[in-house]
């Protein structure tokens, strides 16, 4: 890395913050863990003007409740929200995903925000956010605070839409204390793995009933996606063998069809029978999280 | 920039460039070799240090990260002469091979041990899933983050 003519800014304050954000240019970085943009770093070698750290900003480092809504700061870790109280009663499928991002020393380090605004399509936390309706709170380099849904946080295309002088500060998500949820993962091995398909699944359950079923699939498209039809599918049945592979069937269908929308080829060097994976392994997946349901 | 932070128990205050990477700053400034690098993108943990109490890669930190915060790295374990109980656990039970994943695999353990003295076998597990070994010794790291948790913790009672 050139140590020439590089500005590493690390404020402390919100005032602070607010100025750095106002003298960034396309060549600057915003910069949380790290555990993202020092790999992208590595590879393409990008000449930055400015580092702008978020590690000293106390308002992005605190998880709290505040009138039937818990607040995560966007430099709250993977291993600070997964060891939280309030986030495991609440907001279990949260919980359960950051506990797997990764190794031990990425949880450490990676952020949620960080891994929001790298908008990976196969990242962990963005699923999880959007099942439980989240707000995202962006600051700006005039200091305003707004909050906006995710329809307006994430374009048609799954990109992030804030522009250079804004920073994801914190999400919000509202408490729903009658609800439970899970996250489930298929990667290519148990731990330190990437998604092949994430799951996420929110309900109900009243007596023996299951209601207000809730889902999001990701990793299979460019952002993740809501099941609509799941309550449908499921029906009051949700543990019967039936209803389980009509699930699977219907998925896998939705997998082979973005498959076969795809415009762009893959990025990724696979074989032909690799393409097919997905829609074959959604059943185990399925399987999985739809077993949570009963605890 | 100015900063301060805490290096293996000693009060440091140095003049360095923020973006500097830690693991470059460790080894080749503060000459503190004893931390590997190995892939250089966060994959097999060779260059794992401990920030606050915390295992982290060195690979994927910067020097401006290091503000206020205690670090430690593999030099940093031995006292007075002795090394710690991890690493006489690792000779003891010959959990290193040719030794270039040791004092990531070490460091890893003490940040275990420091948040969980008492881990049980899947934690280890889970704890060094991020360190790799290619001379797959797993068995014997296993056994020696086991041995040496079962020995600090008999020291302190
Ligand atoms: C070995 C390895 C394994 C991984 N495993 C997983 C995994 O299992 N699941 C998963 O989902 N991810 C995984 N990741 C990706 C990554 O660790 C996570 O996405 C992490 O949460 C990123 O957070 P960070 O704080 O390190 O982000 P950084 O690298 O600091 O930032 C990422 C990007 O977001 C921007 N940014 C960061 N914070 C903000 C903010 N508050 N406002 C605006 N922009 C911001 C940065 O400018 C940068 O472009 C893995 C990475 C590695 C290296
Ligand atoms: S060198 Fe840092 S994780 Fe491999
Ligand atoms: S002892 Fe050789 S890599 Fe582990």
């Amino acid at each position: 890395m050139s140590v020439e003519h590089v500005n590493y800014l690390q404020p402390k304050t919100l005032q602070e913050l607010q100025k750095g954000l106002k003298s960034l240019t396309e060549k600057s970085a915003l910069l949380a863990g790290g555990t993202d943009l020092m790999v992208s770093i590595r590879e393409k070698k990008p000449q930055i003007d400015t580092y702008l750290s978020l590690c000293n900003i106390n308002e992005m480092k605190s998880i709290t409740e505040i009138d039937g809504w818990i607040r995560i700061g966007a430099m709250v870790t993977h291993t600070e929200a997964a060891l939280n109280n309030k986030i495991k009663t609440f907001f279990s499928a949260l919980s359960m995903a950051c506990d797997h991002v990764g190794s031990p020393q990425i949880r450490n380090k990676g952020t949620i925000g960080g891994n929001i605004m790298n908008a990976n399509p196969a990242g962990d936390v963005l699923p999880c956010i959007m099942l439980f309706n989240g707000e995202f709170e962006i600051f700006n380099s005039e200091g305003s605070l707004r909050r906006i849904s995710v329809n307006e946080f994430l374009s048609e295309s799954g990109k992030t839409t804030l522009n250079k002088n804004e920073l994801l500060m914190a999400i919000w998500l509202p408490i729903k204390p009658d609800k439970k949820s899970c996250f489930v993962k298929l990667g290519s091995r148990t731990e330190v793995t990437i998604a092949q398909i994430s799951f996420c699944l929110s309900w109900k359950r009243i007596n023996d009933e299951y209601l207000d079923i809730e889902a999001y699939i990701g990793a299979i498209d460019n952002k993740p996606l809501k099941i609509d039809e799941i309550n449908e599918i499921l029906g009051n049945r949700p543990f019967e063998t039936e209803s389980l592979d009509a699930l699977s069937t219907f998925l896998s269908n939705k997998i082979r069809d973005i498959r076969i929308n795809r415009k762009r080829e893959s990025k990724l060097k696979i074989y032909e029978h690799e393409k097919l994976y997905k829609e074959r392994a959604v059943k185990g997946v399925v399987y999985d999280a739809i077993s949570f349901m009963k605890y | 920039m100015k900063l301060n932070f805490i290096l293996n128990g000693e009060n440091m205050n140095i003049d360095v460039p923020g973006e500097r990477r830690l693991l470059d700053f460790i080894r080749e400034d503060l000459h503190l070799t004893g931390t590997k690098e190995g892939c250089s993108v966060g994959e097999c943990g060779a260059c794992t240090v401990i920030l606050n109490n915390k295992a982290i890669h060195s690979c994927m930190t910067v020097v401006g990260q290091l503000e206020g915060g205690e670090l430690i790295t593999i030099e940093g374990l031995e006292k007075n002469g002795e090394l710690d109980a991890i690493q006489k656990s690792f000779i003891k039970k010959s959990a290193i091979q040719c030794g270039f994943c040791t004092s990531g695999m070490v460091m890893t353990a003490k940040a275990l041990l420091f948040s969980n003295p008492h881990p049980t076998d899947e934690e280890i597990k889970k704890a060094i899933s991020g360190n790799l070994c290619r001379c797959s010794g797993y068995k014997e790291i296993k056994e020696s983050i086991k041995d040496a948790a079962y020995n600090s913790n008999k020291e302190e009672s």
